[in-house]
């Protein structure tokens, strides 16, 4: 009898990261819930997992919306089964100076880049804690610890995530589900690209230590690792790849 | 003789915004309080004018600072130590409830900072002090909604001193461990004894560490996590 495949959930993976960590949980054997919002995206990242014969469906997801996320597990139940994965990736990136920035910026990135994690975890967890197992990576970002300016959004709301998966990881760690925080360096990917020209991303790519850009599948690895089997007792943690562009851990 | 310093303390009617209060008259600054209205409204005991208003509320927080800014003409203090902690399992937590912890312990201080600091960066000196907690480095069970808008509180204070450093602007922030009665709501017994020095920290205690980082001769420090903690985390 074929051995059902272990369900995973990414969210934001219609392009970039995210559907770089999709296509690598496929690769592993997961059936993989691509949790977007661009349903065309996500249709495209379906296509490619499946032309190389892997296990992906989409759904439509506003993570920051309480009913979406509620509507994206109850889906994953019925479609895949219990949850065994989650991959918190999903995440805006706008840019406005504090003392320029309206509420609603300020709101609308805490709310799809942290409490959007905050619902799927919650959404999850009670299926994992009945099951006395789960893996969950959260993808925060180097800004989470330096705080970028302009970007004092979107580096409260990774600072947020690092702290939502420590608090949690100590909640169920005897309940065998481990959580984790994955930070990214600059990836290849279209992020740095929303605000930076093709030089500037020039510039920052050849100060990057190894004078390249992190690419998506390197984080795909490490996210990965974390969420197998193999992942038997690290939680809680925080861990950068980046090629050494920032040094976690005091 | 100079005119007073004046400061403004934005918080939740704790122990802290009564404490801070003290130690800023103390020094001689003319002090003013916004307590986060719905909270009972603070006994003071040194001259503090007091504002009961919503700080979650952008329109309401703008039109009084707008009002502060007639009545003193200047700030050179504001310390922001808004707090609210529940207790409750991540899966328990209601949205509501996290809407809640990340309205009052973050983006108060984000509305704040936004409306009180031009100010600062139009007299080119200013001091901010953000309060928060080593729950947002340790974790903590059950507070992930407070955990993750504290550490959030923490990285915004280091975004916002980049933006403001070239204006004689200098922002930090006072992380503190068990304080007042943390121990006896949020922890037990078992947790005095990984205090190295075996009790909860004093409003008092905190609050002279809030008053030292406002001084002025402290120009060179900005972007700055300071602890007080009783030895419990030792970054």
């Amino acid at each position: 009898m074929e051995q059902k495949r272990k369900a995973a959930i990414v969210t934001g993976a219609g392009q970039g990261l995210g559907a770089a960590i999709a296509a690598r949980l496929a690769g592993e054997g997961f059936q993989v819930v691509i949790a977007e919002y661009n349903e065309a995206l996500a249709a495209q990242v379906v296509e490619r997992i499946k032309a190389v014969g892997g296990d992906a469906v989409a759904c439509k997801t506003d993570v920051s919306d309480e009913a979406s996320v509620r509507d994206l597990v109850e889906f994953t139940l019925r479609t895949c089964g219990p949850v065994d994965a989650l991959v918190n990736n999903a995440g805006i990136y706008p840019k406005s100076p504090v003392l320029n920035m309206s509420k609603q910026e300020w709101d609308r990135v805490l709310a799809v880049n942290l409490k959007g994690a905050f619902l799927c975890c919650k959404y999850v967890l009670p299926g994992m804690i009945g099951r006395k197992s789960g893996r969950i990576v959260n993808i925060a970002s180097g800004h989470a610890v330096r705080g970028g300016a302009q970007f004092s959004h979107y580096s409260a709301s990774k600072a947020g995530i690092v702290a939502l998966t420590k608090s949690l990881a100590l909640e169920v760690v005897s309940l065998g589900i481990l959580v984790n925080t994955v930070a990214p360096g600059i990836s290849d990917t279209g992020m740095p690209r929303i605000h930076d020209s093709e030089e500037q991303v020039r510039i920052k790519t050849a100060r990057m230590p190894m004078g390249r850009l992190v690419k998506p599948e390197e984080i795909a690895d490490a996210v990965a690792y974390l969420l197998s089997e193999r992942n038997t007792v690290i939680t809680g943690q925080l861990l950068g790849v980046n090629s050494g562009q920032v040094l976690f851990g005091g | 003789m100079g005119a007073a310093k004046v400061a403004l303390i934005v918080g939740t009617g704790g122990g802290l915004d009564v404490a801070v209060a003290a130690a800023l008259v103390e020094k001689g600054m003319s002090v003013e309080l916004f307590v986060h209205g719905g909270r009972k409204m603070p006994d003071v005991p040194v001259p503090v004018q007091l504002t009961a208003l919503d700080i979650t509320d952008e329109g309401k927080l703008a039109a009084a600072v707008q009002a502060f800014t007639e009545r003193k003409g200047r700030v050179d203090c504001l310390i922001n130590c808004p707090d609210l902690r529940i207790n409750r399992p991540l899966a328990e937590t209601t949205a509501q409830e996290w809407d809640d912890s990340v309205a009052l312990n973050l983006t108060a201080v984000f509305l704040a900072c936004k409306h009180v600091v031009p100010l600062m960066v139009k007299q080119g000196a200013g001091r901010v002090v953000n309060v928060s907690s080593d729950v947002a480095r340790m974790g903590a069970l059950n507070s992930a909604a407070y955990a993750a808008a504290k550490a959030g509180l923490i990285t915004f204070s280091k975004s916002l001193t980049r933006e403001v450093a070239d204006f004689g602007v200098r922002v930090n922030v006072v992380s503190l461990g068990m304080m007042g009665e943390d121990i006896a709501t949020f922890g037990s017994e078992a947790d005095i004894s990984a205090i190295p020095l075996k009790r909860a920290g004093k409003w008092e205690e905190a609050a002279y560490l809030v008053r030292c980082i406002t001084d002025e001769k402290l120009e060179y420090m900005t972007g700055q996590t300071v602890h007080m903690n009783g030895g419990l985390y030792m970054p």
